[in-house]
């Protein structure tokens, strides 16, 4: 028995690092059910950049379409799917946070955000090759801004540091790089939750460390095409998604309320019928 | 689809089939129309909760056996149907195998 205790007390050892670092999953649709095995995995951020100035997102590949985004909207991808030769994103989110109906877009209309991921790329040679693992934040530091990526715009996150012991931090610290100023920037990985991202080491509390930014950089050479109006379908363009819950749910309630009443008048007359 | 498209083009496609099975299971009059309301009672809530759930399948299922259950009593309580609850389980398999091949 104490063996057994001993087996199932180290499998929950072992099972609880993993669970702390489970994946995102996205909301699943009955057509992202059916081919999710085929799904590659991105996890990226893109922005809406189609020729005819918005994009479609449709319920499968080819198929209705759920929503329009005009060029410039963010929306997060969670993979890519083949369908008849063509790439197929599956969008999870868009900027108004995580969609009830995820749905598919074209790839090839959608231009992928620069992010930390290619800020260390493209300044790899460029790193200082310290240890981080000891620093520590001067005592008056009361909290951290976390940026995507040196001189991306705003901070993804302000960190506070009060009430907890951040002497680990270092450990979290790695990219060390200095800017044109002679500040030193740092990459945080994972740490007390995800925090992935850019800390400027010698401003750590400055919201705007640059007076010049450029948000929203593409990957490559590419540039917006300019965004236009989307079709003019009323749900598109006038009613916000969602608004249209509660008249759904009155027609409902009157249907069932209409259905009730007559049954019950059937019901009653039929009794009566049955008297006589 | 939207939710409104949706819950109508759902209703009305419910109730054709329906009442085509009814006829055929020669039902007629009263009978048609309780069976047009048993319909306009169950299947607008169970799509509206369907496509708030975000087309949960499980859920699906769970309302389906809910709505023959309540479509039965309907029957057994406003018709004379010898087997009410049988006569809703095979209208509501059918359509529900029909809506699916749509």
């Amino acid at each position: 028995m104490k063996r057994l205790l001993a087996i199932l007390l180290i499998a929950l050892t072992l099972a609880l690092p993993a669970a702390a670092d489970i994946a995102y999953e996205p909301p699943v649709t009955d057509f992202y059910a059916a081919v999710s095995e085929k799904v590659a995995r991105i996890e990226r951020h893109y922005l809406a950049n189609a020729e005819a100035g918005y994009v479609a997102m449709r319920e499968k590949p080819d198929g209705n379409v759920l929503s329009y985004y005009k060029n410039g909207e963010q929306l997060f991808v969670y993979g890519s799917y083949t369908s008849e030769g063509v790439l197929w994103g599956y969008i999870a989110r868009d900027q108004k946070g995580e969609l009830e109906t995820p749905g598919w877009i074209k790839l090839e209309e959608l231009s992928l955000l620069y992010t930390q991921v290619e800020f260390r790329q493209e300044h790899a040679g460029e790193q200082l090759k310290t240890d981080l693992s000891a620093f520590e934040w001067p005592a008056e530091t009361e909290y951290v801004y976390i940026f995507e990526y040196p001189g991306c715009g705003e901070a993804k996150r302000k960190y506070e540091l009060g009430g907890k012991d951040h002497t680990q931090m270092g450990n979290a610290l790695s990219f060390h790089w200095k800017d044109e100023q002679g500040r030193q920037w740092a990459y945080i990985g994972y740490y007390m939750g995800q925090h992935y991202g850019f800390i400027c080491l010698d401003d750590p509390q400055n919201p705007a460390p640059f007076a010049e930014t450029t948000p929203n950089k593409l990957v490559g050479d590419v540039s917006l095409y300019p965004a236009k109006e989307v079709p003019g379908t009323v749900e598109a363009e006038s009613i916000p998604k969602g608004s249209l819950k509660p008249l759904a749910g009155g027609l409902v309630a009157a249907a069932v309320g209409i259905a009730i009443g007559l049954l019950l008048a059937i019901f009653y007359g039929k009794k009566k019928e049955d008297r006589r | 689809m939207t939710l409104l498209l949706s819950l109508g083009l759902s209703l009305m496609l419910t109730e054709f089939f329906e009442l085509l099975l009814a006829l055929l299971f020669k039902k007629r009059g009263r009978d048609l129309a309780v069976v047009a309301l048993a319909n306009l009672l169950t299947n607008p809530p169970l799509v509206f909760l369907w496509q708030l759930s975000g087309k949960n399948l499980w859920l699906l299922l769970a309302m389906e056996g809910l709505v023959v259950l309540i479509e039965g009593f309907c029957y057994q309580k406003c018709t004379n149907f010898k087997r009410p609850f049988l006569f809703a389980l095979v209208c509501n398999l059918i359509s529900f195998l029909i809506g699916e091949l749509l």
